[in-house]
């Protein structure tokens, strides 16, 4: 079984507001236990708290995005940005854990790459049942439905490399599921096999490039993913994701 | 040190056991230029955080003080603050409640534990290897019992600062190391600009005993070509507002090429098969971040002045000991006068050299017209004589000169041509020839009166980089910064005495005759034989392991577009903008097929901002050979090198490889 899923998603700066991230982070939260029972009961532990708190209510989501607020400045001007954690049954070496980096404002300094993200790992013990494709998807498809990403994908590790914020220019990663908003350039119709690719209504496309969850030690699943990279590097469907059109 | 003695213990229900000796391996990464991050000593604050949040993994949140940057007279130590806490056994910290997490959260503890000033280095960056490293199983050698443990040192240093200076950090580091651990040497991994700083530790600061093997990951050993369009243009940027709204026609075409650099690098690597954008992304990437830490878009001038403090940056330019090895760098006054030379500048690959180059080859093919007038060709489109004021004799002597020497060329090989028609000889006899006078025309390029000896590293250091005192309000601060680099540069060359000039026609004269253009060729004499080993080499530590990448196009310079051509009767001075190389890339398609190992190649690739021909010198320039082939890396920029998966199991292979002699020592 491969070590680890990750699942990560990558949206512009917005001014969104706490509230609206809180409830944005509590979708997502209720959805993913929608998909199977053990993938309820997200928690997440604040600095100064005894123990941890349930992630169960959008005002529990906001809670934690207030207490994992982030100044840094740009010049003068004092930005604010959240990155709450939540995890299933323990903090430390979770089976599943998510962080949302949000509240990152328009920055209005070129087209410089500082993207609002989720980062979602799921790791080996959540056990087989957690770990399906149904479920793998399911959760990519709630996040990209609360969050309206730019683009996401779902992986491994280390395969894709997701772009980093400031140095690159954030052209989508290509992994074994890849998620485009509408905006790219139109996908070829055509992908190799066993890749498919449907709509995902009304947002954008996602595109699976093998049927059985990821393992990056297996040469085929690895190769199906560059096959489907190759072809959307060829149709220059991955443009910089400071080049998109707003949605 | 000698074996440890063996500590036994009884246990009453198991017998009697003995505890293995412990012996450590004490690795010190150095990072490259803006890989440590920076703290003010004096108020605490991180002054360099490009990755901290909520941009990357942290620690801390994203930090640029780019006014703190820019005050080069103060320096910023590297932040020590890796934001862990220790793990409590007593359970006075309530989230480590049940031993499962307390060990859990003791481990990730103990593995920082095991890397020392981790937050020394931007993690982003080195992340990767530094986790590799710290959990690394090092098997013992059969005949040796012991357990040996990494420990990870990150050296981090202020990189805008005297290089000579970052090197006293790296000895008190190692001093650091050697006592913790009790052992006798440190091995040092060095990435960029951090292999300078290893070398001159090396060499200058007495470490080479110290040093059991250095790892070079993408150093510039010879230089980075590169820093001079950074130091003469400023830092590359898409400068578009610069370019609409600055009225200066010197501005604007300065503007215009860094724009055109950027795009046309992109044009260029797009042709070539590379990934066009992110490259050019790479190397505009910090003209984002001093935009993003200073809240406001940075002009162009503003980063040239920026760049221009740094005495790092003036350490990075391309040393003589580069130029001499690889023809497509020359130095050279095209109106020189036979006086001191004024207004010289570096010349990178030029339009002349690529079309050049891509005409000797097709001649070498298909010979066709006489070589001396495509020779002709190419010089005029590019010295343009008649616009230039010429009021110097001597310039006149010498252009007539370079004609005769390629006049006489032609003839020869228009007679070789004729002798194959009329089948006095065959055709290997006239490739013989060409190639022969390929030869010529290039030691006619290198050597004559037009150019330097670029062997020569005072010249150098003199004259050439004159260029970059254009603004009379930075003369004094490049005036030293240069002082400082060419001190550098020496420190790290071995046997720098000057060689006497060499003049141009002898020189000429002997490598046709060697080459059989006039009759019988012949072998270097053992006297030139020892010449060709007593020239100045660059030091290199004798347990160095070297890896770079060669397949991402290097925008390493441009061609040289006159402004302005002032002129009297004793000297003529030029003044000069650099123009983007990669506007050869239009004139030369298929260039990502080029082999990496001609010389033109090896200025043109790398890993996005150090050439091959340094970041790989030829076993001739360096003091002491690579202990093997280097390892070679694709489709990686600089910054990113050491995440490189195939690099990190290389360098944890070799570890693992070298336990056995390092035990030894």
């Amino acid at each position: 079984m491969p070590r680890l899923h990750r699942i990560q998603l990558f949206w512009p700066g917005r001014t969104d507001g706490v509230p609206l991230m809180g409830r944005q982070i509590a979708r997502f939260l209720a959805d993913a236990a929608a998909l199977h029972p053990k993938l309820g009961g997200f928690l997440f532990a604040p600095q100064g708290v005894a123990a941890p708190l349930p992630a169960s209510s959008p005002e529990a989501c906001e809670e934690a995005l207030r207490r994992s607020a982030d100044t840094w400045f740009t010049g003068e001007i004092e930005r604010v940005s959240y990155a709450p954690r939540f995890f299933l049954e323990r903090s430390f070496a979770p089976p599943l854990e998510v962080t949302v980096t949000c509240g990152i404002e328009p920055l209005n300094l070129g087209p410089i790459f500082t993207p609002n993200r989720l980062d979602l790992r799921v790791s080996a013990d959540l056990g087989d049942e957690r770990c399906t494709r149904p479920v793998l998807e399911g959760l990519l498809r709630a996040a990209v439905l609360a969050f309206r990403p730019d683009f996401a994908f779902a992986g491994s590790e280390s395969i894709p490399q997701a772009p980093l914020a400031i140095f690159s220019d954030g052209a989508p990663a290509v992994g074994w599921m890849t998620y485009l908003r509408h905006g790219f350039p139109e996908i070829p119709r055509s992908l190799p096999h066993p890749a498919v690719a449907y709509p995902l209504a009304p947002l954008g496309t996602l595109l699976v490039a093998h049927p059985e969850p990821f393992d990056e030690r297996s040469p085929t699943h690895r190769a199906a993913v560059e096959r489907v990279r190759e072809v959307l590097v060829a149709s220059k469907v991955l443009v910089p994701a400071v080049d998109l059109p707003p949605a | 040190m000698g074996d440890r003695p063996r500590i036994g213990y009884a246990d009453k229900a198991q017998g009697a056991h003995l505890h293995a000796p412990v012996r450590y391996l004490p690795i010190i990464i150095v990072p490259g230029f803006m890989g440590t991050r920076l703290t003010d000593p004096k108020t605490g604050s991180v002054a360099w955080n490009p990755l901290g949040k909520p941009f990357g993994e942290g620690p801390r949140k994203f930090s640029v003080d780019y006014a703190r940057l820019t005050q080069t007279s103060a320096e910023l130590i590297p932040d020590e603050d890796h934001g862990l806490r220790k793990p409590d056994p007593l359970g006075a910290d309530p989230s480590a409640k049940d031993k499962k997490e307390f060990d859990q959260e003791s481990t990730t503890y103990t593995r920082h534990q095991r890397v020392r000033h981790a937050s020394h280095l931007v993690a982003d960056f080195y992340g990767e290897l530094i986790d590799k490293l710290s959990t690394l199983q090092i098997p013992a050698p059969a005949d040796k019992p012991v357990t040996i443990k990494p420990r990870i040192y990150c050296c981090g240093y202020d990189w805008r600062l005297d290089n000579a200076k970052s090197a006293l950090r790296l000895a008190a580091m190692v001093e650091e190391a050697l006592a913790e651990t009790r052992e006798k040497q440190v091995v040092i991994l060095a990435h960029g600009m951090g292999g300078l700083v290893a070398r001159y530790y090396c060499r200058v600061l007495g470490g080479e005993p110290k040093v059991f093997r250095l790892f070079l990951l993408a150093s510039p050993t010879l230089g980075q070509p590169e820093a001079y369009t950074n130091l003469k243009h400023g830092i590359p940027g898409l400068y578009v507002r610069d370019f609409i709204e600055d009225t200066d026609t010197k501005d604007r075409i300065a503007e215009g090429v860094n724009e055109f650099g950027t795009l046309s690098t992109m044009i260029g690597t797009a042709i070539g098969g590379t990934r066009g954008w992110q490259v050019v992304q790479a190397a505009i990437g910090l003209h984002f971040v001093l935009c993003l830490g200073s809240g406001r878009y940075l002009r162009r001038k503003e980063t040239l002045y920026f760049m221009r403090q740094l005495p790092a940056a003036y350490q990075l330019l391309p040393g003589a000991l580069y130029c001499r090895e690889h023809p497509w760098w020359l130095l050279f006054d095209p109106l020189a006068t036979g006086h001191l030379p004024t207004g010289y500048m570096l010349l990178f690959p030029t339009l002349l050299q690529l079309v050049n180059i891509k005409e000797t080859y097709e001649m070498a093919q298909n010979p066709g017209e006489p070589m001396e007038e495509k020779a002709k060709h190419s010089a005029t489109m590019f010295l343009a004589p008649e616009e230039a004021e010429r009021t110097s004799p001597m310039a006149r002597l010498n252009r007539e000169w370079i004609w005769e020497r390629f006049e006489k060329i032609g003839e020869l090989i228009s007679a070789k041509k004729q002798e194959v028609r009329l089948g006095l000889t065959d055709d290997s006899d006239l490739k013989k020839r060409l190639d022969a006078a390929k030869s010529a025309a290039e030691v006619a390029i290198r050597f004559d009166k037009f150019f330097l000896n670029a062997r020569n590293n005072s010249t150098l250091y003199n004259d050439i980089f004159t260029g970059l005192l254009d603004l009379p309000e930075q003369r004094a601060l490049c005036a030293a910064n240069l002082a400082l680099a060419y001190r550098f540069d020496q420190a790290l060359t071995v046997d720098p005495y000057p060689i006497p000039p060499v003049n141009p026609f002898s020189a000429l004269l002997r490598e046709v005759k060697l080459q059989g253009v006039f009759g019988k060729g012949g072998q270097k004499s053992e006297q030139e034989e020892e010449d060709k080993w007593a020239k100045p080499k660059a030091y290199m530590h004798p347990g160095t392991y070297n890896a770079y990448c060669d397949s991402e196009v290097v925008e390493a310079g441009g061609i040289l577009l006159s402004t302005d051509i002032l002129s009297n009767f004793d000297a003529n001075i030029v003044r000069w903008v650099l123009f983007p190389s990669s506007l050869g890339f239009l004139f030369t398609p298929g260039i990502a097929a080029a082999d990496r190992g001609s010389s033109f190649a090896q200025t043109i690739f790398g890993d996005g901002a150090v050439p091959i021909a340094s970041a790989n010198p030829p076993k001739e320039v360096i003091s002491a050979p690579f202990l093997e082939e280097p390892k070679v890396v694709k489709n990686i920029q600089h910054h990113w090198f050491c995440n490189e998966p195939t690099l990190i199991d290389w360098v944890t292979d070799k570890l693992k490889a070298l336990t056995a002699d390092f035990l030894s020592a």
